[in-house]
């Protein structure tokens, strides 16, 4: 309901369209074209209406609406269910809530604003209101717990084609779960899955990703560190298509990975790939040690070379603290 | 190469000092490295990554001492970094001699940044802490002995 009268209002970018323009258009009478506008407003949407002239599109809310975002995907065959919340305080938890309730596979949680928006090992994501993604997604994979964690990078590369498409950016991966913009974080993943030895029972993978973020948006050391797409593109975006463009490129991705294992997607981790061939510090465990990165694994693992080591490992935990080269 | 040839040629291995051994045949290779099994892949047998037919079951980490009827053994389902607390700071889930019951979380196992809530399937108390906090761990690696209620 109103998508369609929405789409004939962008089309027409400000210009005043006539209602019985519309009415012809919608196949409805003026008086229904009256009530589909009353409907868009009360989604937010700023539409004037002049009597003589018909209807024009002021503004349209950078809300994330599910209507439009269902209307803007092109993969609705995948994606099962939708729930939104304007407050949460993690996205990730109530993920985990619904999957304990029974929820299905392939059900995407979103939140405007998170209060409590997490990291790894209980560190803080920061989550303002209306100017970023923050989102989860409940899957129940028929695979091996084994290769669940591979699911970390499969998002991280999805994220990345979606970012690259429709900023135009280029994103770089630094293993295993964070996207960069112009050598600075703009999105990070954080996957939680629950587990028999043999029998995965679901995956939750949330992702932050920072959309429209100034830097006033980040506190203190982070204005260093962090970067959003509006900070490098210098334009902002709605966030209703980045989310449509990330959820199509992650059930492109997922197919992939089901049908050829992780293995499938390699080239589109090492076209990103921020540390290949890097030196640099990993931590792992309590110890930091210095070396090169050759790259990721058929598995996703990460390759590393410790100084005077002679063999390479494959890590498949731990951290990339520092990089270089 | 199917499951029973895998088994064989680990069995054949047994008892000898062979460290590393790579067999190919046809597309099929298997890689078997023994031996400080933590900072290399923990996983011995490596066969082709594919999630929905993969060549084989991968082989279990070797086990401790097999447990008595009445204890549960509670092993990983993945490799990865085994944390006895959601975070640094915060207390351990359990700790020896803990009663949970079933559901309940012991511990996470964190691989590629996915954090495993590693739950009871059983009701009863902790009687082992088989690894230390944040050391790796194997596939099928055991972590907690449970003495059943």
């Amino acid at each position: 309901m109103g998508e369609q009268l929405r789409r004939i209002l962008e089309e027409c970018e400000g210009r005043f369209v006539s209602g019985q323009e519309i009415g012809r258009r919608l196949g409805t009478s003026r008086a229904a074209v009256w009530k589909q506008v009353q409907g868009l407003r009360r989604r937010g949407f700023g539409i004037e209406g002049a009597r003589g002239a018909g209807y024009r599109l002021l503004g349209r809310p950078d809300r994330i609406d599910e209507q439009e975002l269902f209307s803007r995907l092109s993969r609705r065959d995948f994606w099962k269910s939708f729930v939104y919340f304007p407050v949460t305080d993690s996205t990730n938890l109530r993920a985990a809530e619904l999957a304990a309730k029974g929820a299905s596979h392939a059900t995407v949680v979103c939140a405007d604003m998170q209060t409590s928006g997490r990291g790894r090992m209980g560190r803080k994501w920061e989550s303002p209101p209306g100017v970023n993604l923050y989102l989860s997604l409940l899957l129940r994979p028929p695979t091996d717990p084994q290769h669940a964690p591979q699911l970390t990078l499969v998002t991280a590369i999805a994220l990345a084609a979606a970012v690259e498409e429709i900023s135009g950016l280029r994103a770089a991966l630094k293993w295993p779960n964070d996207l960069f913009l112009g050598g600075r974080k703009a999105a990070g993943i954080l996957a939680e899955m629950a587990a028999d030895p043999d029998r995965l029972r679901h995956v939750v993978i949330g992702v932050g990703l920072n959309v429209n973020a100034e830097r006033s948006c980040f506190p203190g050391d982070l204005a260093e560190k962090a970067t959003s797409m509006r900070m490098l593109a210098g334009t902002p975006f709605r966030r209703v298509e980045v989310l449509a463009g990330f959820l199509d490129a992650f059930a492109e991705c997922y197919g992939a990975f089901l049908s050829g294992g992780f293995r499938a997607l390699l080239p589109e981790w090492k076209r990103r790939d921020l540390l290949a061939a890097k030196t640099a510090v990993l931590r792992r465990r309590e110890e930091e040690v210095r070396g090169k990165v050759l790259g990721v694994d058929e598995s996703g693992l990460l390759l590393f070379r410790r100084d005077g080591a002679p063999r390479t490992e494959a890590v498949a935990s731990g951290e990339i603290l520092e990089f270089e080269g | 190469m199917n499951l029973k040839e895998i088994k064989e040629i680990l069995e054949l291995l047994k008892g000898t000092d062979v460290t590393e051994l790579e067999v190919s045949r046809g597309d099929n290779v298997l890689k078997v490295r023994r031996g400080q099994a933590a900072e290399v892949r923990p996983a011995a047998v490596l066969p082709a990554p594919l999630p929905p037919a993969s060549a084989g079951e991968p082989v279990r980490a070797e086990k401790a001492a097999p447990p008595k009827a009445n204890v549960k053994e509670i092993v990983s389902p993945i490799v990865g970094t085994f944390y006895r607390a959601p975070a640094p700071d915060a207390a351990p889930f359990v700790d020896v001699g803990s009663r949970v019951t079933k559901g309940q979380v012991l511990c996470i196992i964190e691989a590629m940044k996915i954090m495993n809530q590693i739950e009871s399937d059983v009701g009863g108390t902790v009687a082992a802490i088989l690894v230390e906090n944040a050391q790796p761990v194997a596939y099928g690696q055991p972590l907690f002995h449970i003495v059943l209620d």
